[in-house]
């Protein structure tokens, strides 16, 4: 049964989770807009400004401080990309107001606040202010930059930017250093203007009560702005396939080398897909896996070799930490392991322990707010949206011939690699 | 068993039972949540390579990265390992080994005894042969390499091994790749029968349980064995930095630092109190309301990066600024200059009283999830501290104790240490 949404404005909807175990109350409210090379910087940019300053709280000492005596309160924006768009998501989280000690209503401040980081930005003849611009752009250009410094993440990044190299989902979610460098106080408050009008919207709100007067707020901030050409978010297209495997190598002066392998596989929603996501698990999911016990406990290639699906996309990837020497050996080994899924050689105890452990980490996401918002985040480009417990239940209708299909499904796609520095 | 319960402030309480063994059991019961979360863990981390278990007759010294190295042999036995009992279960399972501590930990929503069980018996159970401890070195090789490539973990440890010479808090925990090729079984199974005694040893529970039916369980899976009577050996650490600098190149983009000072640790261990004293301190100092930050912020010299931490432990105690700065040295002076002005002026009371508020709501925040709730315990058993009295401690903190905790932030005592990009 899908989750009860409640539609407030057009394109415009609240999700409310009750759970009485939590001492806060979260709340998000993300912005669904199309994810384009020319947009996707100043939408990274936009949420950073938005986070740091407000009419009220013109300067950004003035909201750390607001934000601390609010029992230190967060309030902060953050960019991900979710199908084919970009999702802007400011959040907030406080205490439970029975906590405060004088019974203030803080749970309303924090989130009165976080409206109006949205709706009420600091806007100076209809741009934003450059002093603001100027401390943010260096932050988010220290954060591109910063991307290059764990290796396992710039390599899985460079792997999506060579696999998607005909898709916006390739696009990097924060843009590059000169399209930040390049945006104006003007641009920016227009691309606000266009999320507010053309945005899709969805607000979460878990915690045990819903905040007071959060409704009438957000209907009544919506009922002043024209929306039109509303994101359609449940357009989602899935990667291409390529005649020939694509290859990429790099080099850098490092001591492990990085192996990261992208593979197409049956897209779409969870009713589709379910099959992909335990075929997934099998192969590179737990201790239990194929990659875990074969190329890692058995062969010794590597400290870790895992996979991942984004099925929504119609993807898997499985990365690796190797020797250089051994890369070569470490991508054979995972395709093997790929064919033997296909092969439906897995054993039973490895379906079994797959599907159990699945079915117990879904059980624990209601224990936590940050969970629970990522999930319905992610969710909502599905159809139907379904609950963790929901998926437990599809779970068990999925069988071992369902997982061989899946893996048949899959078939590699890119590539990439990245060594050290070659040795004279 | 002699059972404790500890009353709570937010309608909450959790026990604590000792063990004749003299292990330490904790239960925190939230029966709203569907999930369980318990640890298993040993007060034996990377810093224990010189040591006694009879009390201080005879002293043994063991390779450096031993600690970790154990951790992952313990995974192992002869009929296979605990990672495949766990498969049978649907638990997800984990191991970690810090500075002072080794734990072993699984979280599940389904057959919380049965997974208890799998823990409570290949921790007690060790299993080290030549060949198995032959082929842990490749794949612990792998690691120490990944690590390698971490400017972040990298800038740390330069820090460390900078700031001491002698105590083995400088040293990476997972070793070297040299130090790791001189462990052997015999070497395993003397640490493991040294710190792996009940006496040293905590179990922490948290999530939909009875504390009772834990701690009798636990109880009924333990191995009868004779305490030990450890002794950690002195490493006579000076108060003194060995060297105020150091920097290295990697593949980053922007420079790393890491901003050390050195405190005396006369004590063993800090107190609970002197630890939140230290951080309403550095909150005052460089929280993100404090007039430091603005200035750094303003001056371009720090960004989202900035952290602060007070890292302390048996015999080691030391005050940590660390981030990503093009100007890492001038970021040094603006925090001594502005730790300066403190001690001269005085403390902002209404910065102090709006620091100590977002702490108090920092640890509310803290009892919404079991894994942060049982590293709590974790921390309470090793520090044998109550978690329910951080607010009062909090509360306490006055203006003359912040200023106390300040004067140890001075040149002589400062370490910075700077991974720059290559090229």
């Amino acid at each position: 049964m899908p989750q009860k949404i409640i539609e407030i404005a057009d394109g415009v909807e609240i999700l409310y989770l009750p759970n009485k175990s939590f001492n806060t109350t979260y709340v998000s409210v993300n912005f669904y807009v199309p994810l384009c090379k020319d947009t996707v910087a100043k939408y990274a940019l936009l949420p950073e400004i938005m986070a740091t300053c407000s009419e009220d709280y013109p300067d950004y000492m003035k909201l750390n401080f607001k934000l601390s005596s609010l029992y230190g309160a967060d309030a902060v924006a953050s960019v991900s990309k979710v199908g084919n768009c970009l999702c802007i998501k400011f959040s907030a989280s406080s205490i439970n107001n029975k906590y405060t000690f004088d019974g203030e209503k803080v749970v309303e401040d924090t989130v009165g606040l976080l409206l109006d980081l949205i709706f009420s930005p600091k806007i100076e003849n209809d741009a934003f202010c450059e002093d603001d611009i100027k401390r943010e752009k260096r932050k988010l250009i220290d954060r591109i930059k910063g991307d290059l410094n764990e290796k396992r993440i710039y390599a899985r990044n460079r792997l999506i930017a060579e696999m998607f190299e005909d898709d916006p989902y390739g696009l990097y979610r924060l843009g590059t250093v000169e399209q930040v460098l390049s945006i104006t106080g003007k641009e920016l408050y227009s691309a606000f203007k266009e999320m507010l009008s053309s945005a899709y919207v969805r607000v979460h709100i878990i915690g045990e009560e819903e905040p007071v007067g959060i409704y009438e707020r957000i209907k009544q901030e919506f009922s002043t702005i024209d929306r039109k050409n509303i994101t359609d978010i449940k357009k989602v297209s899935l990667l291409s396939s390529r005649n020939e495997v694509k290859r990429v190598e790099e080099r850098m002066d490092v001591a492990q080398g990085k192996l990261v392998m992208g593979f197409n596989c049956n897209g779409g929603d969870d009713d589709y897909t379910l099959d992909i996501m335990l075929m997934c698990d099998i192969f590179g999911g737990g201790p239990y896996s194929r990659l875990f016990t074969n190329v890692r406990e058995k062969m010794s290639l590597c400290y870790y070799c895992s996979a991942q699906s984004v099925r929504n996309k119609g993807y898997i990837t499985v990365d690796c930490g190797v020797e250089q020497e051994n890369a070569q050996k470490a991508q054979e080994a995972i395709l093997e392991q790929l064919s033997i899924m296909k092969e439906g050689k897995f054993t039973d105890f490895e379906f079994e322990s797959s599907l159990k452990s699945i079915k117990d980490s879904l059980k624990t996401y209601k224990d936590s707010q940050s969970g629970l918002d990522v999930w319905y985040t992610v969710k909502a480009v599905n159809e139907a949206v379904y609950s963790p417990d929901e998926i437990i239940e599809k779970l068990d209708k999925v069988s071992r011939a369902d997982v061989i299909k899946a893996a048949e499904s899959c078939s590699i796609n890119t590539v990439y690699l990245l060594l050290g520095e070659e040795k004279e | 068993m002699k059972k404790e319960i500890i009353k709570g402030r937010f309608g909450e309480d959790y026990v604590k039972y000792l063990h004749p063994s003299g292990l330490k059991i904790f239960v925190y019961e939230k029966p709203d949540y569907s999930s369980n979360y318990a640890v298993f863990g040993t007060k034996y981390g990377s810093i224990d390579t010189f040591f006694s278990k009879d009390g201080g007759k005879n002293f043994v010294s063991v390779p450096e990265g031993i600690a970790h190295f154990l951790e992952h042999k313990l995974f192992e036995s002869e009929e296979g390992d605990a990672f495949s009992r766990y498969a049978v279960t649907g638990a997800s399972a984990n191991a970690y080994t810090s500075f002072d501590r080794t734990c072993y930990l699984f979280s599940c929503s389904d057959r919380f005894y049965d997974n208890l069980e799998i823990l409570l018996d290949f921790v007690q159970h060790p299993y080290f042969t030549e060949q198995t401890v032959k082929k842990e070195q490749g794949i612990i090789g792998q690691e120490i390499r990944m690590y390698d490539d971490s400017p972040s973990w990298r800038v740390l440890f330069n820090m460390l091994q900078a700031m001491y010479e002698k105590h083995p808090v400088r040293i990476d925990i997972a070793g070297t790749v040299e130090s790791i090729s001189q462990i052997t079984d015999k070497l395993l199974y003397e640490c493991y029968d040294t710190f792996y005694n009940l006496s040293n040893m905590f179990v922490c529970v948290a999530g939909n349980v009875k504390a009772d039916e834990v701690a009798d369980f636990v109880d009924k899976h333990l191995l009868d064995v004779k305490p030990v009577d450890i002794v950690r050996g002195e490493f006579n650490e000076s108060e003194e930095i060995k060297q105020s600098y150091t920097k290295a190149y990697l593949e980053v983009a922007v420079p790393q630092f890491c901003l050390g000072f050195k405190e005396k640790c006369d004590q063993p261990e800090k107190t609970a109190q002197q630890r939140v004293e230290m951080g309403v301190a550095l909150e005052v100092l460089a929280g993100d309301c404090s007039p430091l930050y603005k200035r750094l912020i303003d001056l371009e010299l720090i960004n989202d990066e900035f952290e602060t931490e007070y890292f302390t432990g048996s015999g080691y105690a030391c005050v940590m600024f660390s981030g990503e700065s093009q100007e890492p040295q001038q970021v040094k002076e603006e925090i001594l200059r502005e730790v300066n002005r403190l001690i001269d002026d005085g403390i902002d009371s209404q910065l102090l009283c709006t620091a100590k508020r977002a702490m108090y709501g920092d640890v509310v925040r803290r009892f919404n999830s079991t894994e942060n709730i049982a590293s709590q315990m974790i921390e309470c058993a090793m520090f044998d501290f109550n978690m329910f009295d951080e607010p009062d401690l909090i509360a306490n903190v006055t203006e003359e104790k912040v200023i106390g905790c300040l004067k140890a932030l001075c040149e002589e005592k400062s370490v910075l240490s700077v991974i720059a990009p290559k090229n």
